[in-house]
């Protein structure tokens, strides 16, 4: 590394200059960046560490857009060769992004219910950040998206089993925001297994060290929950203060997947509370925030939902049309693998215009944790 | 008290003071070991802010900084056809050696 190579070496970015580059780089459309690179500086790890700082906080908003970007990112990453001393790049960095890039990937597809992709993209990311330094921390928050998938799959024994030890992990290691993102896995078991109290007590505890630690996202997400289950608690008060904390947080941050699934606990409140109507109408906003950006699997448990709702309300039509809605969906993205049976006696009930009612509950149950 | 940014200068110039009687064996000119320097605490400095370590106290992240130095000297020594055994080995051993960290957590971990 002679005095004339360090003049060969290109310049590089300084740490106030990635985040700019970064956006500018999210504005240049992909078939651009190739042919730009340089100039766009896509491989100094100033603009690679902004640009993956950026895309996490867009998921709960744009996934696909997320997804398509990290996927952009792998492959130009993936196809790097590193020449030492005159590239930016240093030690481990290409490791780190290409494993953060498909950490990022394997995110965005579990939030689209492509569950398949996301366990690639996650076996992928694991595989580079075994090669990173303190690959620990690195792996953990993988393991965190892990839970979150077996989460969405209803493996409640196993994510209570595991989420202790995520937490005690990120504790040991000091990575505080972590450590209360993985205690909501916890809370999300116990809301599902219908252990309220204790699902409650521990978004409240997530509610204050979010608070705590100023972040505006974990903060949202753990006051919705709060309200969806106070809601189910059958609580109005309490759920309604909630939401109303909650949604001027959510809709500051553009994140559509709380706002929809805030919107999904107000219909369950009211249809509790026999308000069919205005229940409808709530299960309809969440539905627009889910279609919004393209979760389908949402989206199809909302049709569920609606068709049950339609049902109470003697509108078999209407409700036949959510179900016929629903159906592709659920096939297209294998969405309940334990539930096949209730979705074969549902299929054949529509099929017979006589709709199985216990097979549709049945089968929305299998949403629960996706919609409401 | 220092900042963030102080303790990560103070935790870097101590660990490569350490470090520079094992770098000579790269025959490194000052130039050489001056811009060797530069490029191992840009990396420090960007490992220090990637997400998870973020938080971590500074000199939890020595062992990290003395693992991507060797990773770097070896880089370089590479470059320029040195052979050198120093920085070949686990890099905790180097650290323990050094007394960067000590005997029991280097088992430990």
């Amino acid at each position: 590394m002679s005095g004339a190579v360090r003049n060969f070496r290109r310049r590089r970015l300084n740490a106030e200059e990635g985040l700019p580059r970064a956006q500018r780089v999210l504005e240049t459309p992909f078939e651009e960046r190739l042919t730009s690179a340089a100039e766009l500086h896509l491989d100094d790890p100033e603009m690679l560490l902004a640009l993956l700082g950026l895309l996490p906080k867009m998921w709960d908003a744009a996934p696909k857009k997320v997804l398509e970007e990290a996927t952009f990112l792998y492959g130009y990453l993936e196809s790097l060769e590193i020449r030492y001393p005159t590239d930016p790049i240093l030690i481990d960095e290409r490791e780190y992004f290409l494993g953060e890039s498909a950490r990022i990937a394997g995110t965005a597809a579990r939030f689209l219910s492509r569950r398949d992709d996301a366990r690639s993209w996650f076996d992928l990311a694991e595989a580079w950040f075994l090669a990173t330094e303190n690959a620990p921390s690195n792996l953990a928050r993988l393991g965190y998206q892990r839970l979150a998938l077996r989460l969405e799959e209803r493996d409640f024994e196993g994510v209570l089993k595991l989420a202790p030890h995520l937490v005690a992990n990120f504790e040991r290691m000091a990575m505080v925001e972590d450590a209360v993102r993985a205690r909501f896995l916890l809370a999300v078991v116990l809301k599902e297994k219908g252990r309220l109290p204790e699902a409650v007590e521990i978004f409240e505890q997530i509610a204050e060290r979010s608070r705590a630690i100023s972040n505006e996202n974990l903060l949202g997400w753990a006051v919705m929950n709060l309200a969806q289950t106070y809601g189910v608690l059958g609580d109005a008060e309490k759920a309604v203060a909630a939401a109303a904390e909650a949604a001027p947080l959510l809709r500051k941050q553009d994140n559509h997947v709380a706002l929809g699934k805030l919107q999904a606990g107000l219909g369950l409140l009211l249809r509790t509370k026999g308000q069919i109507a205005g229940a409808m109408e709530a299960f309809r906003n969440a539905q627009r925030e889910f279609s919004e950006i393209a979760l389908h699997a949402d989206a199809a448990s909302m049709h569920l939902i609606l068709a049950d709702l339609l049902l109470d309300a003697e509108q078999p039509a209407q409700a036949e049309w959510e179900i016929r809605a629903a159906l592709p969906i659920i096939d297209e993205y294998k969405l309940v693998p334990e539930g096949i049976a209730a979705l074969s006696l549902l299929r054949d009930s529509v099929r017979r215009r006589q709709i199985d009612r216990q097979a549709l509950r049945g089968l929305h149950g299998y949403f629960r944790d996706a919609g409401a | 008290m220092l900042n963030r940014e102080d303790q990560l200068r103070s935790v870097y110039r101590e660990t490569f003071d350490l470090l520079r009687p094992q770098l000579y064996q790269l025959r490194l000119s000052e130039d050489e070991l001056e811009s060797f320097g530069e490029y191992v605490y840009s990396w420090f400095e960007r490992f220090s802010r990637r997400p998870g370590n973020e938080w971590m106290s500074i000199p939890r992240l020595r062992v990290s900084l003395v693992s991507g130095a060797c990773t770097l000297a070896r880089n370089l020594a590479e470059s320029k056809g040195v052979s050198t055994s120093s920085f070949v080995g686990d890099p905790m051993h180097l650290a323990v050696q050094l007394g960067i960290i000590s005997n029991e957590k280097g088992a430990d971990s």
